[in-house]
């Protein structure tokens, strides 16, 4: 029983090594695959001739959009699809993991890996600060460091640098703990046993999922100061 | 040769120690958590769409401090950063 990063390909570009890992193959397998079902679903609803596929489409359209308007108002509507994207592409990778008895090189859940999970946490870090910077204006976005009191601004700048990490440990953890319970089980006992743990993993991906972007959705509604009446 | 046993055993030790007391605040406080927001669900039925998920939310974040303790266990038993040196001192040592 292996837990430990596997590397299949090492690439020598110029000077640097690159080491491309099972992880990296799994996150661009679920990138197509999310990829893929929601182009079938955005193409089923065309206008004037829709399929039957459409209603599911419209479902998730419509979750999406109270889902995201629960947080970030009437106006969140706007950024919807970047937060659909990230529920989205994050979901597939921890529902990837359930495939990783199976022992094939690329069928690994990639949030395994902390460079995937630290990946998500910057890129959503840096979509909330630039949204931030754009909308409110640079010196609005220096002035909210030292917002409640001059002398807050260490502590300010510690919270926003904690935000990725505790984002990033908190998807890593969750997965590479279930990770680790789903191989030693299916170690043990290979048949019947593991469909337990095997529910408990997708529970855990699901709200894993959940609870990374509506902590991006938060820390998105803070920097905007939605309910100070801002814009 | 000693001293690389003491170290291994202590670390093995405090690797599961770190979880098991993590786990111990973090299962209390989300008991406290899911009690209250059962009761506040019984109070008012009407409210439990909204009162579920802040309680999914807030059960995932107290999680997360012992996922924290959970990463540092893990790097403790698999990626020790002192192994190399201990392994390093009990070869010039007799």
């Amino acid at each position: 029983m292996d837990i430990s990063q596997k590397i299949l390909l090492n690439l020598k570009i110029g000077n640097f090594n690159v080491a491309l890992s099972n992880t990296f193959l799994a996150s661009c397998i679920s990138a197509l695959l999310f990829i893929i079902i929601a182009i079938v679903l955005g193409m089923s609803a065309k206008r004037g001739k829709p399929k039957k596929l459409a209603y599911i489409a419209e479902m998730i359209y419509e979750l999406l959009n109270n889902f995201v308007k629960g947080i970030l108002g009437e106006k969140g509507k706007s950024y919807a699809p970047f937060i659909g994207a990230l529920f989205g592409y994050i979901m597939f990778s921890n529902l990837l993991g359930l495939l990783s008895p199976l022992g094939i090189p690329g069928l690994t859940a990639p949030t395994t890996d902390l460079s995937v999970t630290a990946s998500f946490a910057i890129i959503g870090i840096i979509y909330v600060h630039s949204i931030s910077i754009y909308l409110r204006g640079g010196l609005n976005y220096i002035k909210h460091f030292f917002k409640p009191s001059f002398f807050m601004f260490p502590i300010n700048l510690i919270e926003e640098i904690v935000k990725p990490v505790s984002l990033t440990v908190r998807l890593f953890g969750n997965l590479f703990g279930e990770h680790v319970v789903y191989e030693i089980t299916f170690a043990l006992i290979s048949f019947g046993i593991p469909v337990l743990i095997m529910a408990l993993g997708l529970f855990t991906g699901l709200i894993q999922a959940y609870v990374f972007s509506m902590l991006v959705m938060v820390y998105l509604s803070e920097l905007l100061e939605l309910n100070e009446g801002g814009k | 040769m000693q001293s690389a046993i003491l170290f291994f055993s202590i670390s093995i030790v405090t690797a599961g120690l770190t979880i098991a007391l993590a786990v111990l605040g973090a299962s209390a406080a989300q008991g406290k958590a899911a009690s209250t927001a059962f009761e506040a669900m019984a109070r008012q039925p009407e409210s439990q769409g909204g009162i579920s998920g802040s309680l999914i939310l807030s059960l995932a974040l107290i999680e997360s401090l012992a996922i924290y303790a959970l990463a540092i266990s893990f790097v403790i038993l698999f990626a020790n950063p002192f192994t190399a040196s201990v392994l390093n001192l009990i070869k010039t040592l007799p």
